[in-house]
């Protein structure tokens, strides 16, 4: 499964309902039987298996050193983050969705979009460690 | 060489032969050089017009799509060749890391970051007073 935004971030962009340096932005892990629907899936209580583990807490982390910036060689607008690291974990897990978190029940919570690492990755009483790719989270061009 | 072909080494260095080592360390340096250095990049880039950035950018870019979308990592020498392959590219947009990950921050960025924080806030009031007359506008259709 391809990484996607959900069509509702796509209108909460639009219309301030989501600011993303300012927000605070979560990531969750998801095991490779999450199945995204952009369409449906609007807020976090839509979202089905998520990872679990020693060192993981439901929900995940948020992202710390959000940046919103822009790319004036390739004409683009990109929002970035520090890498994310769970230690000392045991965790299998496949997908990272974002999400902005309300600090309350997760039907508040919108969703961003879904990133996928290509397999499983496992981590074993060690660092689960997610790398922001190059291009950052998310980019407009 | 590709990711996959690393991992694959890793996996089975402690059974792999001599041979085999070799071979592998020829594979990685071959891969190496294919790869614009960082010292290269910091000595070129002021002098490049925007359409030289781009087409290195791109070609930087290309590399990349070997890797996905975002990487989980758990293993040093398992994430070092991306690691290497995102400075350079973050370099295109001012983007530093230290060796965790973490966006370093210069005092310049800080005073921006503060003008735009500042401007959000009026904004966010200016928003605030909107919304209150669009309330009232409802209100009065409603009856209420």
């Amino acid at each position: 499964m391809a990484s996607a935004l959900f069509n509702s971030f796509k209108r909460d962009i639009m219309n301030g309902g989501l600011d993303l340096d300012t927000d605070t932005i979560k990531a969750q892990l998801h095991t490779s039987t999450f199945a995204q629907n952009i369409d449906t899936m609007t807020k976090r209580s839509d979202l089905t298996n998520e990872a679990s583990g020693t060192g993981y807490t439901a929900g995940g982390a948020s992202l710390a050193n959000k940046a919103v910036t822009v790319d004036n060689t390739n004409d683009r607008g990109v929002f970035d983050s520090d890498d994310l690291s769970w230690s000392s974990a045991s965790i299998t897990a496949r997908y990272v969705v974002l999400y902005k978190s309300r600090g309350g029940a997760s039907s508040a919570d919108e969703l961003i979009g879904s990133w996928d690492m290509g397999s499983d990755i496992v981590s074993t009483a060690a660092t689960f460690a997610v790398a922001v790719n190059a291009n950052g989270w998310l980019l407009a061009s | 060489m590709d990711l996959k072909s690393i991992q694959n080494f890793f996996k089975r260095r402690h059974d792999a032969t001599d041979k085999e080592k070799a071979e592998f360390s020829a594979q990685l340096e071959a891969a190496h050089d294919n790869i614009i250095t960082m010292e290269a990049l910091e000595r070129d880039f002021d002098s490049m017009d925007k359409a030289k950035r781009k087409a290195l950018y791109e070609k930087l870019e290309k590399e990349a799509t070997k890797y996905p979308m975002a990487v989980a990592r758990h293993d040093e020498l398992f994430n070092k060749p991306f690691l290497s392959l995102r400075a350079k590219m973050e370099y295109f947009r001012g983007v530093k890391r230290d060796e965790n990950g973490k966006i370093l921050r210069s005092k310049e960025w800080y005073a921006d970051r503060k003008a735009l924080l500042l401007t959000k806030r009026a904004d966010s009031e200016a928003r605030i007073k909107n919304i209150d007359e669009e309330l009232a506008g409802i209100a009065k259709e409603l009856g209420e």
